[in-house]
C-alpha cells in the first residue's frame, strides 16, 4: 500500500508519519499542494491523506484534480479547519473520508486501510466483470463506472498480447 | 434545487447599511471575524501537534516497555521496586489528548462563528448556527453562576436570514435575559419547530422587585427586539406561573430535491 500524507504543518504531519508507520502504514511527506501533485504525477499512490488549508494550491482543488486525473486514488481528507461546505464537496469529489483534526490514530489507520481496501475491491470487481465477458475494452470498462485505470491498463497489455 | 415557504410569505429583508448603527456593527464584526478565524486556524493547528505529539510518547512508551532491553524498561527498573509503574505515565498522556480534544471542539465552534460572521443573508440551518455559539453561551453563563441548559433538536432547521446577525441576536437576547437573574438561578434555551416555524425559546425564574424591569415591559424598547424584526423575525416575551419566556420564531424554508 503506497499512502501520502500532504500537510504543510511539517512537526505535525512527520509524528502522524512515524506513528502510522508503527502500525504498519509505511507513508511519504509532502508539504503542499504542487509538490502532492507533482508526487502524483511520477508515482501513484493508493492513498493519499489531505489536509485542505494549504500555501499555494488549496487542499480541495487538489482534490478536484486529482477526480479528474486519477480519481482511482482514494483521498482521505484530514483538517482543522473545514467547514459544512468543504464537507459537501469533498463528498462530491468523491473523497473516501472527511476527518478533523486532531484525529484519533487508530481511527485514521482504519480509514486508511479501509480507503485502500476500497480501491483494491473496486479494481478486482471491475477485472471481474472484464473477464466475465460484459464488457469488450478497458474503455467500455471505464465508462461504466468510476475510472478504472489500473484495470484498463491491465487489459490494455492483454490485448497486446492477444495480438 | 427549488424552495418553497411554508406558514408566512417571505419577509421584507432590508439590505444592510453601514451608515446606521447595526450596519456598522457588522462591518466591525466582519473585520473581527478575519482575525478570529486566522487566530482559530492556527490554534487548531498547534493543538493538533500536542494531540499528535503526546500520542506519539504514548507510542514510544508502549513499545520501549515490551523491549526487554528497551532504555524505557531500564529506566523503569530503576524505580523503587525496581518495577516504576508505567500506568501514571500514560494516563498523564490520556489527559493531555483528551483536553486537548474538547478544547479542539470549543475552537472549532470558535472557528465557525468567525466564518460566520463574514457570510451575508442566506439559507442555513439555525440548528447549527446554534451550536456554533452554544460554548460562548455556556463560558458567559458560567461567567455569572448562572445554570444554562441548552436542547437543540437533531437535524437540520433551515431558516433564511444573515446568519451571524441570526447569532448575535440569540447571544443578545441570552445576555438580556441573564441579566435580570441573580447568580444560582436557571435558564433553559431552547430551539424547535413551532406554529411551523423554527422558534428559539428563553425560559427563566422571573423575579420581580425595583430597578428590575419584568420582561413584558422591555417590549418594544430593546435593542434585540430590532435585530430580530431587522432579520424579518418575531420576537415576544410572556410570563405566569414564575417564570419568563423570550421567544424568537423565523420562518421555516423547506428544500425540495
Amino acid at each position: 500500500m503506497k499512502v501520502l500524507l500532504v500537510d504543510d504543518e511539517i512537526e505535525f504531519v512527520n509524528t502522524l508519519s512515524n506513528r502510522l508507520g508503527m502500525r504498519g502504514i509505511q507513508t511519504d511527506v509532502v508539504h503542499d499542494g504542487q509538490q502532492a501533485l507533482d508526487y502524483v504525477a511520477k508515482q501513484e499512490p493508493d492513498v493519499i491523506v489531505l489536509d485542505l488549508k494549504m500555501p499555494g494550491i488549496y487542499g480541495m482543488e487538489v482534490l478536484r484534480r486529482l477526480s479528474k486525473t486519477n480519481p482511482d486514488i482514494q483521498v482521505v481528507i484530514l483538517t482543522g479547519h473545514g467547514t459544512e461546505r468543504d464537507e459537501e464537496e469533498a463528498q462530491r469529489l468523491k473523497a473516501f473520508d472527511y476527518l478533523r483534526k486532531p484525529a484519533d490514530i487508530d481511527t485514521l489507520a482504519d480509514r486508511i486501510r479501509g480507503a485502500y481496501r476500497y480501491k483494491m475491491e473496486k479494481t478486482m470487481a471491475a477485472v471481474a466483470f472484464a473477464e466475465a465477458g460484459e464488457f469488450n475494452t478497458a474503455k467500455e470498462i471505464a465508462k461504466e463506472g468510476d475510472s478504472l485505470k489500473t484495470t484498463g491498463q491491465m487489459f490494455k497489455n492483454e490485448e497486446k498480447d492477444d495480438e | 434545487m427549488s424552495k418553497a415557504k411554508i406558514d408566512q410569505a417571505k419577509p421584507d429583508l432590508k439590505p444592510l447599511d453601514v451608515n446606521d448603527g447595526l450596519g456598522l456593527r457588522v462591518a466591525q464584526l466582519q473585520v473581527l471575524s478575519w482575525a478570529l478565524a486566522h487566530v482559530t486556524h492556527d490554534v487548531q493547528n498547534h493543538l493538533a501537534i500536542i494531540h499528535e505529539s503526546a500520542g506519539w510518547m504514548k507510542d514510544l512508551l508502549k513499545m520501549r516497555t515490551k523491549q526487554r532491553f528497551g532504555w524505557i524498561g531500564r529506566f523503569f527498573k530503576r524505580g523503587q521496586n525496581r518495577r516504576l509503574k508505567v500506568e501514571p505515565f500514560f494516563r498523564g498522556l490520556n489527559t493531555i489528548q483528551e483536553q486537548i480534544v474538547q478544547g479542539s471542539a470549543l475552537n472549532q465552534h470558535l472557528s465557525c462563528f468567525a466564518r460566520r460572521l463574514k457570510e451575508n443573508e442566506g439559507v442555513f440551518d439555525g440548528n447549527k448556527a446554534l451550536e456554533e455559539i452554544r460554548d460562548i453561551l455556556l463560558i458567559q453563563a458560567r461567567k455569572k453562576g448562572i445554570r444554562l441548559e441548552i436542547r437543540l433538536p437533531k437535524g437540520a432547521l433551515m431558516i433564511e436570514t444573515n446568519p451571524p446577525i441570526f447569532q448575535l441576536a440569540v447571544f443578545g437576547n441570552v445576555e438580556q435575559v441573564m441579566e435580570n437573574l441573580e447568580s444560582g438561578d436557571w435558564l433553559v434555551l431552547e430551539a424547535g419547530v413551532g406554529e411551523g416555524r423554527f422558534q428559539v425559546s428563553l425560559t427563566s425564574p422571573c423575579h420581580e422587585g425595583p430597578g428590575r424591569l419584568l420582561p413584558e415591559e422591555l417590549n418594544g424598547q430593546d435593542f434585540s427586539q430590532d435585530i430580530v424584526e431587522e432579520l424579518g423575525g418575531q420576537i415576544w416575551r410572556q410570563s405566569g406561573d414564575g417564570k419568563c419566556v423570550t421567544t424568537l420564531a423565523f420562518s421555516l424554508v423547506h428544500e425540495e430535491a
